[in-house]
């Protein structure tokens, strides 16, 4: 998908930074917001400037379920130390499970294979307690 | 059998029509949903081509489950603006017939627009597996229950408190069938947390209402008043929601209610958006029953049944009842109109006047309420 940028493509930097790996999200000149998914305009003012910065990929998740039957992998929705929330995989901790409120923290290897399309991946920082 | 939306929509509008006593040539009004599948554009034109109507406004709706509530206000709203006088409401989705090989079945195509080129759903939703409501609402369950405890127990005995409504309804999928909140709680894990009894079961049907200028309704029947409504939709995937207690339906009710210049303890009935039992409890505390975090409590402290000392969905619900796509919630309008109007038949409430009806379309996106009243 991102092997190719296209002129059309607003979200080409996301995928080709998250490849080579570093997570970048947009943030809007005029109102700081960062934007998340990539944007041509800044859903809080609708400002066309939009810029991409380094986000730290640290968050906590905020909600998550198990997609039974499918490996039993975890769908979850993470914010973002920035504030701003996404859909991502979530990877089980330690113990095989994670609880909503875990620190968790990006993962750059699932972006990195060309073929990825589970770009925002996360892991339980240090292992999920629980 | 199998026929064509736009064949249901007359069906619907037929049976709707008799039962308000209605003449079909009285109709200059419709608001339609996207369930009609034989064409993408000039739907309405379609129906009221179909229909022999001629027609002053002429609506479409495109609020998923929240749409049947979001007809009915554009329905009043015209009539009491004076552009028309008598409007159909109907949401088709009874079975149709199978388009034949290589040829384009635009229903088929509809189902599959998430994966439509350039939906943002493809490349930031589908690839995580948040498709379709069960992993929206299993999402937004997970969240309350970390915040909220006492989740599951609830959330199960307000599907045995609903479906014990259900099992007195003879129109309803469950009908004579109970179950308990063991039953519930020992029904198999769908979507964690969510059992599979705490999710609507997907059925075929229709429903259709027909809102007119309360001149013309029939004199032998209660008449029954939208006095308020709201809207609110901002967000399609709860992702990015602003906050998962605080649902679209707080800022659509608080409408609804100041519209209607009443307050939730006034009302005499609830009939709550229910594709799944969480929906109910933070229907509960957006439309203001009772405060933020207090839903399970609420439904715990609560005989939710007709018999009880908070009616809540009192025909079953669609828990209850079964979900016929976009009809399923209308019924939750019909129920109210039939309570109102006093044929619920072995349902009916001893009291009766004002009841508070929620929708919602997507997992929790666009949600609307509407106030209504037997004059």
């Amino acid at each position: 998908m991102h092997a190719e940028a296209a002129a059309w493509d607003v979200a080409a930097p996301f995928f080709e930074t998250a490849a080579a790996g570093k997570l970048m999200l947009q943030r809007c000149d005029a109102c700081s917001a960062i934007v998340y998914y990539p944007r041509l305009r800044c859903p809080a003012c609708l400002s066309a400037n939009l810029s991409w910065v380094d986000v730290s990929g640290e968050g906590t998740l905020y909600a998550y379920t198990t997609l039974k039957g499918i490996d039993d992998a975890l769908v979850g929705i993470i914010e973002l130390a920035e504030g701003v929330r996404v859909t991502g995989r979530v990877l089980p901790g330690d113990k095989g499970k994670v609880a909503v409120g875990d620190p968790v923290r990006w993962i750059a290897a699932a972006a990195a294979s060309e073929d990825s399309c589970q770009v925002l991946t996360f892991a339980p920082v240090g292992g999920s307690q629980r | 059998m199998a026929r064509f939306t736009v064949e249901q929509w007359a069906d619907l509008a037929a049976l709707a029509l008799a039962d308000a006593c209605i003449d079909n040539r009285q109709v200059d009004g419709l608001v339609c949903a996207p369930d009609v599948f034989e064409a993408a554009q000039l739907v309405p034109a379609m129906l009221a081509e179909y229909c022999g109507w001629n027609l002053a406004f002429a609506e479409r709706v495109d609020l998923g489950g929240a749409s049947a509530v979001g007809m009915v206000w554009r329905a009043a709203m015209a009539i009491e603006a004076g552009i028309c006088r008598t409007v159909v409401c109907a949401l088709p989705a009874r079975p149709r017939p199978p388009a034949p090989d290589g040829v384009l079945d635009l229903g088929t195509a509809l189902n599959f627009s998430d994966e439509a080129w350039g939906s943002v759903t493809v490349r930031y939703e589908r690839p995580y597996g948040n498709i379709g409501p069960n992993v929206g609402f299993a999402l937004v369950a997970s969240r309350y229950d970390a915040l909220v405890p006492g989740g599951e127990e609830a959330r199960a005995k307000l599907v045995a408190d609903q479906r014990r409504s259900a099992a007195a309804n003879p129109d309803a999928v469950h009908f004579q069938r109970p179950v308990t909140a063991s039953d519930v709680l020992a029904s198999k894990v769908v979507v964690p947390p969510l059992h599979l009894l705490e999710i609507v079961m997907p059925c075929s049907g229709g429903a259709a209402v027909v809102v007119s200028k309360t001149e013309d309704v029939r004199p032998d029947r209660r008449t029954v008043v939208v006095s308020g409504f709201g809207e609110s939709a901002s967000f399609k995937t709860p992702t990015y929601s602003r906050d998962f207690l605080e649902m679209p339906l707080r800022a659509a009710a608080r409408r609804a209610f100041a519209m209607a210049g009443l307050t939730p303890d006034q009302m005499d009935m609830a009939q709550l958006y229910d594709a799944y039992s969480i929906a109910v409890v933070l229907s509960l505390e957006n439309a203001g029953f009772c405060g933020r975090g207090q839903g399970n409590g609420f439904v715990l402290e609560h005989d939710l049944s007709f018999k009880g000392s908070f009616p809540c969905n009192t025909n079953g619900g669609q828990l209850g009842v079964g979900q016929a796509v976009n009809a399923g919630g209308m019924t939750h309008i019909i129920e109210a109109v039939r309570q109102i109007q006093g044929s619920a038949g072995s349902r009916q409430l001893t009291r009766h006047d004002k009841a508070f009806v929620s929708g919602s379309g997507g997992s929790m996106a666009t949600q609307a309420a509407l106030i209504l009243e037997g004059a």
